[in-house]
């Protein structure tokens, strides 16, 4: 027995010595994340939509968009069709900005993590200077970030086509460029300016803004999509869901 | 160029139509006729403090003395219990009158807007 633990145990030890290269070469540079340890501002904490979802879940600008015919099709499909969260499947961004479910920032030396509420997302945001790569389109994309003064500025590519674009249904297309700008302009208030650059289904970029309060004594929770969902398993579900 | 001013006039009314109707598109609330409100009063059969959707199952007495049982919607327990809704707030038996936004077709469904409780309180939906 003493035998095959020790076996065992040298087997371990070789396998993570012939991992350790591949590891480490996955690790972000040390000498690319130190300068964004140095000072950024505050972002932390846990935040909630300002104002009534209703107000919220539509990120176009008096609801008039450049669409391209592509986009306006797809604007149609949309409306045909389930809105994807029903589901169950990852809202993504930006329509989480759109959702009336609480979200925590978390900031690390060389990452910011955004953990959503709802569905328990977490968005990893790396700030070491890495290109963007992901061997598949994400449904929260791929995201990068740096501190320009006191905004967080967060560029996001490498996304599928399978979400929306806010709670309203405006679609995007996997060439979605999306960059945020997230600051605080005060204690209580967190303002994120959405920039949406999606040639395939929009002719010109376009920008939304919006507004989140600091609910400094919530913590976030776990919403489970699949526990109480009546239209999960309704291939039949009215078309105006 | 009328031509143009009309293919645009008209573009743009079509995604107008598109961008309104869009509104009711989140989850569960284009079920329900927003713009109404209706409030219902009678026994709890069921009560589920749960996510994504809260439900609460009251049977109502008609006016010709039949019972129909209606299902209360609301939003995630996250966000309820976030404004003082408990696992125990009701329990089968309570009489409770709900308020909420009555499902379109007029099927005995609403969204839930707020609730008087058997001691009196009254609990509101956690947003809108």
């Amino acid at each position: 027995m003493t035998k095959r633990l020790t076996l065992l145990a040298a087997a371990m030890i070789l396998f993570s010595l012939i991992l350790a290269p591949a590891n480490t070469a996955r690790r972000p540079p040390k000498s690319a994340s130190a300068p964004q340890a140095a000072k950024f501002p505050d972002l932390s904490g846990v935040w909630y939509m300002h104002g009534k979802f209703g107000v919220n879940r539509d990120l176009s600008p008096g609801g008039d968009l450049p669409f391209t015919p592509w986009g306006l099709e797809r604007m149609k499909e949309n409306q045909r069709e389930l809105n994807p969260d029903l589901r169950c499947l990852p809202p993504g961004v930006p329509r989480m900005w759109t959702l009336p479910f609480p979200f925590e920032i978390i900031q690390l030396p060389g990452r910011v993590l955004i953990h959503y509420e709802q569905d328990s997302i977490v968005r990893d945001i790396r700030l070491d200077g890495r290109a963007h790569s992901a061997e598949l389109p994400l449904y929260t994309g791929d995201s990068t970030g740096k501190y320009e003064g006191d905004t967080l500025v967060v560029d996001t590519t490498e996304f599928n086509d399978k979400t929306w674009l806010d709670s309203a249904g405006h679609p995007h297309s996997d060439q979605l460029h999306l960059i945020e700008r997230i600051s605080r302009p005060s204690h209580d208030v967190l303002h994120v300016e959405i920039a949406i650059d999606d040639p395939k289904t929009y002719s010109k970029p376009w920008k939304a803004e919006r507004v989140f309060d600091l609910k400094a004594d919530w913590e976030i929770s776990e919403i489970v999509c699949e526990e109480n969902n009546t239209y999960l398993n309704a291939p039949d579900a009215p078309a105006d869901k | 160029m009328n031509g143009r001013w009309l293919l645009s006039i008209a573009l743009a009314a079509v995604a107008m139509a598109m961008i309104s109707s869009s509104l009711e598109a989140h989850h569960g609330t284009s079920t329900f006729d927003m713009s109404r409100t209706t409030t219902i009063k009678g026994i709890v059969v069921d009560y589920q403090l749960i996510n994504p959707h809260t439900e609460l199952t009251i049977k109502v007495e008609q006016d010709d003395g039949a019972a129909v049982e209606w299902n209360v919607e609301s939003v995630s327990a996250t966000m309820l219990l976030r404004v003082g809704w408990k696992r125990d707030t009701v329990k089968a038996g309570d009489t409770v009158s709900v308020t909420g936004h009555p499902a379109k077709g007029g099927k005995p469904a609403m969204l839930l807007v707020k609730a008087v409780l058997p001691d009196g309180r009254e609990l509101s939906t956690a947003y809108e």
